[in-house]
């Protein structure tokens, strides 16, 4: 049981802080970006040169974090400002055409085999009978929430953030209100592709670092998305939340009475075998579509 | 008389679409101006023009002498000018207070909570909604804390796109008696207006804008009196098109 909660935990502290930077870039300038998920993976590469220069891990993942920050800033000047009036498909298709670009240069870069953070062995820390936690994960849990703690605080108390939240709202009257909305912008993509980083890092520290790790969310981060109401932070965090603990109580379900129920002949105990778990986020991301378009926490337009 | 903002012979539009085809106008100190003019006679246009959301095929603006035609709308701001939208004028997911704060952007921090008590003092109703957020205002409301906002800087010129629009009459006159009143306190005012005999009302000149052109201008009390401006623009059936008042760009082919 415990278990459960510590894997919808850990998936919820990894999906959030993709999808946040996902739902912020869509917020102002209304378009998907589907690169935005190679983040991850970029963020959670780009620690492996730094810590083998014997820069202490926790340095060398916040100096990833920034790189990436900084990457997905450059790309935006590159890329998506050339786009700014151009229609959000053209946008979308641009997006997914760079997020190609990256996926392949990160597996050009470093190979197509996966590598593992060197951390040493830590032992694992038993809580009564219910289950165990290792110290790497409850540090993904810790850094995970710092991290949103840190993005709410700037959110909403601060004249950044709440300029963040105008933009977004209506980023016309922003400027008309003597914000420099270009500069708003580059933040929103500083800070969302810096979290897109932390994510990959932290998918990194629970399993490995892979040319596929983002790319393997991008189900799962969209439809944390869409299913909080996209454009919305909170709802990202909110979707991200839903979205793993379906999946870690789905996977740890014995489906068998519910299938005797429903009339089918089943023997012994039955469970979603791992391989299909992106199955649950698509079916969440199909029902939210036709159920509700605008997300839990979105405004109808 | 100093002018305030002078729009010289402004060429403008929306990539091949030419809205406004060479149009000229000024402003002076303490002046209120109303545009008025037929749906789509490019009034909105030249207000975007003024604030810089659009950049002129040729012509130029002048905001205090200074040509500002190729600043962007955030940097004129920081020069003193201020301009109400039609539409989506407030940030709807913002609390009061905080759509007050964002008009403030530009200010020095230590002013931003001085000026939000002097917009409370001329707009009570926004001291009572301050916590609230404006998605669960009245259109009336909206209006008021959309000047409210863009007052907050101080600006030494307001841009207001028909204040009016969609409110009721009895709210639209309060509107515009708060535009005569924040005129009184020494700021010059440019509208857009459809609900055009209100606004010339509280003006002191007004501009009749059609097809992009300047079709005439002159006092606003004139503008009122004229029976033919008042036929053609004022609403009534537009009359046959004597050659008017000489026009600097040609004489237009339709009526």
């Amino acid at each position: 049981m415990l278990q459960v909660v510590i894997d919808g935990l850990i998936r919820t502290a990894e999906l959030s802080l993709i999808a946040v930077g996902l739902t912020m870039v869509y917020g102002i300038l209304r378009f998907g970006n589907f690169a935005h998920v190679e983040f991850a993976t970029l963020g959670s590469f780009l620690v492996l040169p730094l810590a083998a220069l014997g820069i202490a891990f926790p340095l060398a993942a916040l100096l990833a974090i920034v790189a990436t920050g900084l990457v997905g800033v450059l790309l935006d000047r590159a890329i998506f400002r050339r786009l700014r009036s151009a229609p959000p498909e053209m946008l979308m298709i641009a997006s997914f055409a760079l997020g190609i670009m990256i996926r392949e240069s990160v597996r050009a870069i470093w190979g197509p085999s996966p590598y593992l953070y060197q951390l040493g062995v830590l032992r694992p820390i038993r809580i009564g009978d219910f289950g165990r936690i290792t110290p790497i994960q409850i540090g993904i849990i810790v850094a995970a929430a710092v991290a949103i703690l840190v993005f709410h605080a700037l959110l909403s108390r601060t004249r950044l953030g709440t300029a963040m939240r105008a933009t977004a709202d209506n980023a016309p009257l922003a400027q008309a209100s003597g914000i420099n909305t270009e500069r708003i912008i580059a933040t929103v993509w500083l800070i969302g592709a810096g979290f897109g980083a932390l994510g990959g890092v932290l998918v990194g520290l629970n399993t490995q670092v892979k040319a596929d790790t983002g790319f393997a969310l991008i189900v799962e981060v969209f439809a944390a998305t869409i299913l909080g109401g996209i454009g919305n932070p909170y709802g990202a965090l909110l979707g991200a939340a839903i979205i793993g603990f379906a999946e870690s109580i789905s996977l740890a379900i014995n489906w068998s009475p519910l299938l005797t129920w429903l009339g089918f002949e089943v023997r012994g105990f039955v469970f979603i075998p791992t391989g299909y778990k992106t199955a649950i986020p698509f079916a969440i991301l199909i029902l939210t579509l036709l159920v509700r378009p605008q997300g839990i926490l979105g405004a109808r337009r | 008389m100093s002018a305030l903002i002078e729009v010289d012979t402004v060429v403008a539009g929306y990539g091949e679409n030419e809205i406004l085809h060479g149009i000229s106008l000024s402003l002076a100190e303490r002046e209120i101006v109303t545009i008025i003019g037929p749906n789509g006679a490019g009034k909105s246009t030249l207000l975007k023009v003024v604030m810089g959301y659009l950049i002129p095929k040729s012509g130029t603006v002048r905001f205090k002498g200074k040509d500002v035609t190729r600043q962007r709308p955030d940097q004129r701001v920081r020069n003193g000018i201020a301009y109400v939208p039609q539409l989506d004028n407030v940030f709807p997911s913002l609390t009061v207070a905080e759509n007050l704060r964002m008009g403030g952007y530009t200010l020095p921090r230590g002013r931003v909570a001085e000026r939000i008590e002097r917009v409370y003092a001329e707009f009570p109703i926004l001291a009572e909604r301050r916590g609230q957020r404006v998605r669960t205002l009245s259109g009336g409301q909206r209006q008021l804390l959309a000047m409210g906002r863009a007052l907050m800087t101080e600006p030494e010129v307001l841009l207001l796109d028909e204040p009016s629009a969609a409110l009721s009459p009895l709210m639209a006159g309060e509107v515009f008696a708060k535009v005569a009143e924040i005129n009184a306190g020494g700021r010059a005012i440019l509208i857009v207006e459809q609900e055009a005999a209100r606004s010339l009302a509280i003006s002191h000149r007004g501009y009749v804008v059609v097809d992009g052109h300047n079709a005439y201008d002159g006092p606003a009390r004139t503008i009122l009196d004229d029976e033919k401006v008042r036929a053609a623009f004022l609403g009534g059936p537009v009359p046959p098109r004597r050659p008017a008042a000489p026009a600097g760009d040609g004489a237009p082919p339709n009526g």
